[in-house]
């Protein structure tokens, strides 16, 4: 049986662990408001980029645009994952990998899948379960930039331009609540004109003078900000599932204490009760 | 002199949102000016300097790296990836990128990607030449 001693030593333990956790719960919860601020911050920009790309997108032949147009399957497909940086943040990483995987099987018929990978997780588990990879980032979350995001777009256009994978795939954590995260796999290429909000004016002057020009301009900018958006997104639940995580470890912790603590005084007592019987024995054989 | 509203929109913030008289702004074939009354125009935006002059004869020049303006009856939006102030720039850390990115010009490596590196130097030169303007005026 463990001594008091010991006892007392995890108790000591535990006591640590709680206040830890709670400390990284705050942390998180103090990013995750910085995110969610730099999330609102982007919305103007992304919301006109989509208006002016509406109009624009009206005047040109959708079929003609490299980008608009899906490429003819054969070449295979290209797919983005974003994990995070960091773990301890619950099943956060785990899912994104699950879901790859899945993924993986889905698209048996659209062979070869190659990746991007986000965040130093994805580079560390698709290193022990390899995959093809064109291309990769890591440990710029705490210091995300909007120059991160365009990096990232341009290298993705860049490889759908020259190697034409017939779509180009994202899987990453979105931010629904700070207790809720929702896994999402979406086509960010070929661009469909389809999801933008309705055209309501078309009559520009254009510089250059040249609408496909134009186009491809605003289609890079506009993935631009979608992956700024998507990593901000990745960011800001990443953050909410460590919230939780930290706040489930710390109530683990104090539920641990709580039992250490009762079979602390369980063995003190037990202590006490065989000294007593002891000392009652001595005097006993003395008479 | 007729004024009408400017907005200067980043992915970080919004840098400017307020009545102007003219807008100056580095298009792919030049600098364009904007007076009230311009025709609709949608122009793609160049790295490079501008300007604008609010109604009581101010000149405010910003930095801009790409992006696009919107020219409308009801006012003129730019959105570009980054637009700067002059007073916002460090221009040691612009000295630095421009160290940095002239260094990866000229070292002839393998798997340097000469566009990017070309267009790094644009933007640090610029963030430079602004801040000087101002720290002499």
């Amino acid at each position: 049986m463990a001594t008091l001693r010991d006892i007392k030593k995890r108790i000591g333990a535990v006591k640590n662990i709680e206040q830890i956790t709670r400390a990284m719960k705050m942390v998180a919860a103090a990013k995750l408001r910085k995110a969610q601020e730099r999330m609102m911050a982007a919305r103007p920009y992304a919301r006109h980029l989509r208006s002016v790309m509406a109009s624009v997108a009206a005047r040109v032949p959708s079929d003609l645009h490299p980008l608009l147009r899906p490429n003819p399957p054969g070449k295979g497909i290209a797919c983005l994952v974003v994990s995070a940086d960091r773990g301890l943040c619950g099943s956060f990483n785990a899912q994104i990998f699950r879901r790859t995987r899945r993924f993986i099987e889905e698209h048996e018929s659209d062979a070869p899948i190659r990746f991007y990978l986000v965040g130093r997780k994805a580079l560390g588990y698709f290193k022990v379960h390899p995959v093809e990879t064109f291309g990769s980032m890591q440990d710029f979350f705490r210091t995300l930039e909007f120059a991160n995001g365009a990096q990232v777009a341009t290298n993705l256009v860049d490889d759908y331009l020259r190697n034409l994978p017939s779509a180009l795939y994202v899987i990453y954590n979105e931010f629904k609540s700070a207790v809720a995260q929702k896994l999402v796999v979406e086509k960010l290429l070929p661009f469909s004109p389809a999801d933008l909000p309705p055209a309501h004016r078309s009559d520009y002057i254009y510089e250059p003078d040249d609408p496909e020009e134009i186009m491809t301009n605003l289609i890079k900018q506009h993935m631009e900000v979608q992956i700024f958006t998507i990593f901000l997104e990745s960011y800001s639940a990443e953050q909410a599932a460590r919230m939780q995580a930290m706040e489930n470890a710390a109530d683990n912790a104090v539920d641990l204490r709580a039992d250490l603590t009762l079979l602390y005084n369980r063995a003190r007592q037990a202590g006490i009760t065989k000294e007593l019987a002891e000392i009652v024995g001595g005097a006993e054989a003395l008479k | 002199m007729k004024h009408f509203p400017l907005r200067l929109v980043t992915p970080n913030r919004e840098l400017f949102n307020g009545e102007v008289e003219h807008v100056r702004l580095p298009g792919q074939s030049g600098h364009f000016g904007v007076l009230a009354g311009h025709a609709p125009l949608l122009a793609i935006l160049h790295v490079g300097a501008g300007n604008f002059r609010v109604p009581d004869g101010k000149e405010r020049a910003f930095a801009l790296t790409g992006g696009y303006a919107e020219v409308l009856p009801e006012g003129v939006t730019v959105i570009a990836r980054t637009v700067e102030f002059p007073e916002e720039i460090d221009a040691a850390r612009a000295d630095e990128a421009r160290k940095r990115a002239s260094g990866r010009i000229k070292s002839h490596e393998r798997g340097t990607d000469l566009d990017r590196a070309r267009s790094a130097y644009a933007r640090a030169q610029l963030r430079l030449n602004l801040s000087r303007l101002t720290a002499r005026s």
